[in-house]
């Protein structure tokens, strides 16, 4: 490497700053955009799939006129008794909206005194035991996104919950929880059960919906078909249909940022074709000089690259710096509600940070070298013909 | 040292624009001969300059420079001979007028191998003999038309040539910095430079250290 050439490639880039600082804003403004609709698209996927994971099996949920109804609590007695059945839960659990904020809370039953129908309510069953043991009042435990709504409304320490039969709960907030995974916690409010059938006047020999585990997968569509014939009111939802529903929305809203995707590339390559379609007479008058004085055609070829490495790698490195602040610092304003909706019915949430080296890699192959041969085409086109005629 | 025989150069060969500016162009320049080119406008000398450079090739004929036939000679090693043996000073000095005296001066070299700190000392002596020393750091675009010159005379002589062309050097300046460069050349002349200039500026008239006059008149030499 010739650092005087390297040398010569700075000073021509701060010679003609403006023309290169626009350069350097569509491109990095390119690089800023994919990053962060990938950024962004990776974090939900992963949040997505931290949710799947965690879903049951099956779910059963009993069928009125086309819309969930309770469903009678001995039908989970009889469901786990079906071979490839390991367990069976009742959930008791709905949707309380909390008007002040205008948010939904999802509110589950937990008997604290029995294993829970998830792993990470057992851990967190486990955690508060010393206080749920003695506690005879209303209580709850929520997810931070739930913590930071209530305190925002001022309730620090209790919530009064209003009944669907009419009067208030007074219910103490003795802790809160948190979890990889924001978006599946966030809304959540934990408390006893009897409080939630209590709270949307759900019978003691009802329940919302019972889960189903089913170790073995090839069991799965067996035991869905076995329960669909045994209880033909029900609708029987496994994991896969849930998942596949997701990625329904997740590609729809992917679609969305493909127009935008496509305009930022539009605009890229119109950049890419004024470059490549011909220099600036100040330009081939230089490349003249250069070689006027000696230069051959791949010194020529070597400085021109050296800006286009310089001016592309910094714009990739720019615009990829600032995505990833855009998205894992500020949380992608106004990009992420295209992917996760407008919607402030749900707490808000932490998008992951996933740094993903491929689409990295990518981004770079989509922009650099396109670039740099868009940089060095023209350049070779002047620097081939012969001085004395580049120069007039 | 140089040696044109027979040259001519056709432009747009075949099309109805098609010029012949040189007609067979035979002369020679002995080696530390400071030698003229004169004739009017449009009558070729510029055009002898560059293919003595090896910026264009000739249609026909054969050009030696210090030995070397370099007529049909591909580009790369036109550019060696520029870099290693020809300084060139051109009519509106082709300066990169964005960038400072000193960097200006610095670019025939910067190619080489040779260590950035000899090349500024290199440099730095030539501006002090070209009293321009206190300019180096200056755009060149804010240095007078004199000024100029000196850098563009600089920049030919920092790969220390031994052979100097010209291109109308004086066709920008006025009688006192024409006066001013003639001595410069003189003194390239004493220390054992080959010049050929190209100028129909009547000051290099009757000039004692003038060894030959070519004179040209529509591509032919008269």
């Amino acid at each position: 490497m010739n650092l005087k050439l390297l040398d010569f490639a700075l000073k021509s880039l701060k010679r003609r700053l403006g023309k290169k600082l626009a350069v350097i804003f569509i491109f990095s403004f390119l690089v800023f955009l994919l990053i962060s609709v990938f950024s962004i698209a990776s974090s939900l996927k992963k949040e997505l799939q931290i949710s799947v994971d965690a879903l049951p099996e099956l779910i059963v949920q009993k069928m009125k006129a086309g819309r969930q109804t309770l469903i009678p609590v001995e039908r989970t007695y009889k469901i786990a008794t079906i071979p490839g059945v390991e367990k069976a839960y009742d959930r008791v659990w709905g949707y309380y909206y909390f008007f002040n904020a205008n948010v939904n809370f999802t509110v589950v039953g937990l008997d604290f005194d029995l294993e829970a129908y998830k792993q990470k309510y057992n851990k967190i069953i486990k955690m508060y035991s010393g206080i749920t043991d003695t506690i005879t009042s209303p209580f709850m435990i929520v997810g931070k996104g739930v913590k930071k709504i209530l305190e925002e409304n001022f309730y620090d320490k209790y919530f009064n919950f209003i009944k669907v039969t009419g009067g208030k709960i007074e219910t103490t907030i003795i802790g809160t929880f948190t979890d990889e995974s924001a978006m599946e916690t966030n809304d959540i409010v934990l408390m006893p059960v009897t409080q939630v059938r209590e709270l949307f006047d759900i019978p003691e020999e009802y329940a919302t919906d019972i889960v189903v585990r089913v170790p073995n997968p090839l069991e799965v569509d067996v035991v869905k078909r076995k329960l669909q014939y045994m209880f033909p009111d029900c609708r029987i939802v496994s994991k896969s249909d849930i998942e596949a529903s997701y990625q329904n929305i997740f590609d729809y809203k992917s679609g969305l940022f493909l127009v935008l995707l496509i305009a930022a590339f539009i605009a890229f390559f119109i950049l890419v074709y004024d470059k490549t379609s011909g220099l600036s007479l100040e330009d081939r008058r230089e490349i003249g000089i250069l070689k006027a004085v000696g230069w051959q055609v791949e010194n020529v070829l070597q400085i021109k690259f050296l800006e286009g490495i310089l001016i592309s790698f910094f714009s990739f490195a720019l615009g990829s710096g600032l995505a990833l602040f855009y998205v894992y610092t500020l949380q992608a304003p106004l990009l992420r509600n295209i992917f996760t909706g407008a919607s402030i019915l749900k707490p808000d949430f932490q998008l992951l940070p996933v740094i993903d080296f491929q689409l990295f890699f990518l981004v770079f192959i989509l922009t650099v070298p396109i670039y740099i041969m868009a940089t060095i085409i023209p350049s070779w086109r002047a620097a081939i013909i012969d001085a004395d005629e580049v120069m007039r | 040292m140089i040696e044109l025989k027979n040259i001519n150069k056709i432009y747009n060969i075949g099309q109805p624009d098609e010029s012949h500016v040189l007609k067979d162009i035979t002369f020679s320049v002995k080696k530390n001969n400071f030698t003229i080119l004169r004739g009017p406008s449009g009558s070729g000398k510029s055009t002898i300059l560059s293919i003595v450079a090896g910026l264009i090739k000739p249609t026909s004929g054969e050009v030696i420079v210090d030995g070397k036939s370099i007529a049909k000679l591909p580009d790369k090693f036109a550019a060696n001979l520029r870099s290693e043996k020809i300084g060139f000073i051109f009519q509106k000095f082709n300066l990169i007028h964005d960038l400072s005296a000193i960097d200006n001066i610095i670019i025939p070299l910067l190619p080489s191998k040779l260590h950035k700190s000899e090349i500024i000392e290199r440099s730095e002596n030539i501006m002090t003999e070209l009293s321009i020393s206190d300019k180096k750091d200056l755009l060149v675009k804010k240095l007078s038309g004199g000024e100029q010159q000196r850098v563009a005379i600089a920049r030919a002589l920092i790969n220390k040539p031994k052979i100097i062309l010209a291109d109308e050097p004086t066709a920008n300046l006025d009688k006192k910095l024409s006066l001013a460069f003639l001595e410069i050349i003189k003194q390239l002349k004493e220390k054992g430079l080959t010049i050929l200039l190209a100028s129909h500026d009547p000051i290099f008239d009757n000039l004692e250290c003038i060894d030959n006059i070519v004179d040209i008149q529509l591509g032919e030499i008269k």
